[in-house]
């Protein structure tokens, strides 16, 4: 496989919410704002791609029986290091994302991109396959959380900046930014990824 | 025999040194944005602070049976108004106000930032809009209630919980603060 094929298999052959269909737990639960989800995004693809490279750096000194308490101490300390520099800098997503910032140590992507691939890798391609597959993650994050956004919300919001409101008459529809919203979205998100896969063949 | 325990001892060594950075690490991070988070805390207080009682120029803190106000003081040293704070049950978790009470002792201003409360996003989130939190003004005892609970206070849609535990904090609250405050003056 070449290096052009790693980076670009994570954003839609191999996407990981929408194809493997896993790290659905904070995919589901924090994209109820665009903001939200581009936040949680962003600090997962730092762990990704931050753990994919010393993972794959120290992998020839790795002993094979204690490869996964040696993966969890070091993709743990990125999310440590990941959830006080965000209390830091920006308190406000901090609070929005909660529990789901320390939750990024088991999510299945990271674990699952150290296990299948950074370990196997050399550092170059492991720090391709986590950009790439950080990506996809954002990206569906992002679409996810401004779908029901609008719909459920009547507002557009990134980085902190609001780019769409539909103003007071706008009657939104509140199950949207509810639980099972975020369901039916991404129900649709799969359908559509599926479509354009198959149309290009 | 000898080989097992070999590959033991270098197992524990390495998990050892990768343990030591790790901590290492954090400890590096942590004592730097221990300080930065700190500050931005002292500050939100504080903004609340200068939101709630915005002609105070000094404040002092005082303690009457355990619960904490803070009275604010203008340029002349005269008492301009308190801060109370309250921290009712919400629909998920507590919702910190901060109330400020002028001298005739009605409500002056309401205060929840979005760090304050954990309500549903979209829904119970609404209490922290000026809209809603602007209704308390100049209220006092019994009209410090939602319209369903026949006070004066109209709740957000679909969030009547979370309405109705602000309304029902700062009326607790008030009411504690007369007990405390209210006759002395």
């Amino acid at each position: 496989m070449n290096k052009w094929n790693v980076f670009v298999n994570g954003i839609m052959k191999e996407n990981p919410v929408l194809v493997l269909v896993i790290g659905l737990c904070p995919a589901l639960a924090v994209s109820g704002s665009a903001n939200d989800a581009f936040g949680m995004g962003i600090a997962a693809t730092f762990v990704l791609i931050a753990s994919n490279i010393l993972i794959s750096a120290v992998r020839k000194f790795t002993p094979d029986q204690i490869r996964i308490p040696i993966f969890i101490v070091i993709i743990s300390t990125f999310v440590t290091i990941v959830d006080y520099t965000m209390h830091a800098a920006d308190p406000v997503l901090y609070a929005n994302l909660g529990v789901f910032v320390p939750l990024i140590v088991v999510n299945c992507i990271i674990l699952g991109r150290a296990e299948a691939f950074a370990y196997r890798n050399d550092v170059l391609s492991s720090i391709l396959d986590g950009i790439g597959m950080g990506i996809g993650f954002t990206l569906t994050l992002t679409v996810l959380g401004a779908v029901r956004e609008i719909i459920g919300n009547g507002t557009i919001t990134l980085l902190n900046y609001e780019l769409l409101n539909l103003g007071e008459g706008f009657k939104p529809a509140l199950m949207f930014i509810m639980p099972p919203g975020a369901f039916l979205v991404l129900g649709f998100l799969i359908a559509l990824n599926r479509l354009l896969i198959k149309r290009k063949g | 025999m000898f080989n097992i325990a070999k590959d033991a001892l270098k197992m524990g060594l390495v998990l050892l040194v990768i343990c030591v950075i790790a901590a290492g690490a954090l400890a590096q991070v942590y004592s730097i944005t221990k300080v930065i988070i700190d500050k931005n805390e002292a500050e939100a207080e504080k903004k609340k602070r200068r939101d709630v009682l915005p002609l105070a120029a000094r404040f002092e803190e005082k303690e009457i049976d355990g619960k904490k106000y803070i009275l604010g003081y203008d340029a002349e040293d005269k008492q301009v108004g308190s801060i109370f704070k309250a921290a009712p049950k919400g629909y998920s978790g507590p919702i910190k106000i901060t109330v400020g009470v002028a001298p005739d002792h009605s409500v002056s201003a309401v205060i929840i930032t979005k760090l304050d409360q954990t309500e549903t996003p979209g829904l119970g989130t609404n209490i922290v809009k000026p809209k809603f939190l602007n209704q308390f003004k100049g209220k006092k005892g019994n009209e410090i209630k939602l319209k369903k609970d026949s006070g004066t206070i109209d709740a957000i849609t679909a969030a009547t919980i979370s309405s109705r535990a602000v309304a029902n904090g700062v009326k607790a609250g008030w009411e504690q603060y007369i007990n405390d405050l209210g006759e002395k003056k």
